[in-house]
């Protein structure tokens, strides 16, 4: 293939009376302002990397709406109920039903009740710690759960 | 026009002088035309796409910068862009204007022999079927002659890298044309 055929391309030339048009139309436009370093290379940046920084984009947008539907679906989150103050709460009816059972369960004599009442037997201790798993479903006729709640209410 | 005359009207044009961009643009718009014509294939296309790249150059006169590199540089960077987005938004036909024979005048209303004119318009079809590179290569360096280095920087490639595409292009020109040469001669 010789080179002067391609040379001979150079003798494609746009219409005269279309070039003076769009320069006329061209020039009415005004240029926009310098953009500043920083800028300039940014938009460099992005216009090279459209399609990078646009997956970059929606992976983040994926990222922290997942993370807000999980806050949202979190049960704990969406209630009023603060699990650690609730922990708290059971644990304290779980003393007061502990101290109830002592007291229910010190003799009826006059000093050995007081001493029961003033040292609780380890026997008496011991039925309370076991009698505590099942607190929950007996109540004692001295102090009941509502009571025990409205005491921690005060 | 000289170098020196010309950074002397880049820098007014850069500060945004429209008689000055007149002028660069009365210098490169045939060049930059033939480039996206002959990419494009059709007289209105390449005129759309063409005033285009003028237009987008002079709205961002303002932020060029020289960096040792010629101004038809900075603008055959601009025309390869356009015409990579024209190719990727547009249904592009392979029909080449065939009936325009003022494609081929010249400021001195030349006129062309018709079997010229038939090799010159096998030769742009041919070069429209090779790869955008290719085409972009050919146009620049064959055509019309920028200096590897200047290629190198429209293309945002290495010199290397364009050596090597310019090898390419020319030997898949050259396979091409061959072959429609030796199917035309078994036709006759």
């Amino acid at each position: 293939m010789k080179p002067e055929i391609l040379k001979q391309l150079r003798k494609i030339t746009p219409d005269s009376g279309y070039s003076a048009r769009a320069k006329e139309h061209i020039l009415m436009s005004a240029p926009l302002p310098a953009q500043s370093g920083r800028l300039r290379s940014f938009a460099a940046f992005f216009s090279e990397h459209k399609l990078r920084v646009a997956m970059i984009a929606m992976v983040l947008v994926l990222f922290v709406g997942g993370f807000s539907v999980i806050q949202l679906l979190n049960p704990f989150k969406a209630s009023p109920l603060d699990p650690s103050r609730l922990k708290v709460e059971a644990q304290a009816i779980d003393i007061q039903l502990q101290i109830a059972n002592v007291g229910y369960e010190a003799p009826a004599n006059g000093p050995e009740s007081t001493q029961a009442m003033s040292r609780p037997s380890r026997v008496s201790r011991s039925s309370a710690k076991s009698g505590a798993a099942n607190t929950a479903a007996t109540s004692s006729p001295d102090v009941g759960i509502d009571e025990a709640l409205d005491l921690l209410s005060q | 026009m000289t170098d020196g005359e010309e950074k002397l009207i880049i820098a007014r044009a850069v500060k945004g002088e429209s008689s000055a961009f007149g002028q660069l643009y009365d210098v490169y718009q045939p060049q930059i035309y033939r480039f996206v014509y002959l990419r494009v294939g059709q007289r209105e296309e390449a005129e759309d796409l063409t005033h285009q790249i003028f237009l987008h150059a002079w709205m961002r006169i303002k932020s060029y910068r020289e960096e040792g590199y010629p101004f038809s540089t900075w603008l055959y960077r601009i025309a390869r862009n356009q015409v990579i987005d024209h190719y990727r938004t547009r249904k592009v036909s392979q029909r080449i204007d065939e009936d325009r024979e003022d494609q081929f005048v010249s400021g001195e209303n030349v006129t062309l022999a018709v079997d010229a004119k038939l090799r010159l318009e096998r030769v742009i079809r041919v070069i429209r079927t090779l790869p955008g590179d290719y085409q972009d290569v050919i146009v620049m360096r064959l055509v019309d002659e920028v200096p590897i280095r200047d290629v190198a920087k429209a293309m945002q490639r290495s010199e290397g890298a364009v050596k090597l595409l310019q090898f390419r292009a020319t030997r898949a020109l050259r396979e091409v044309l061959e072959v429609e040469v030796e199917e035309e001669s078994y036709e006759a």
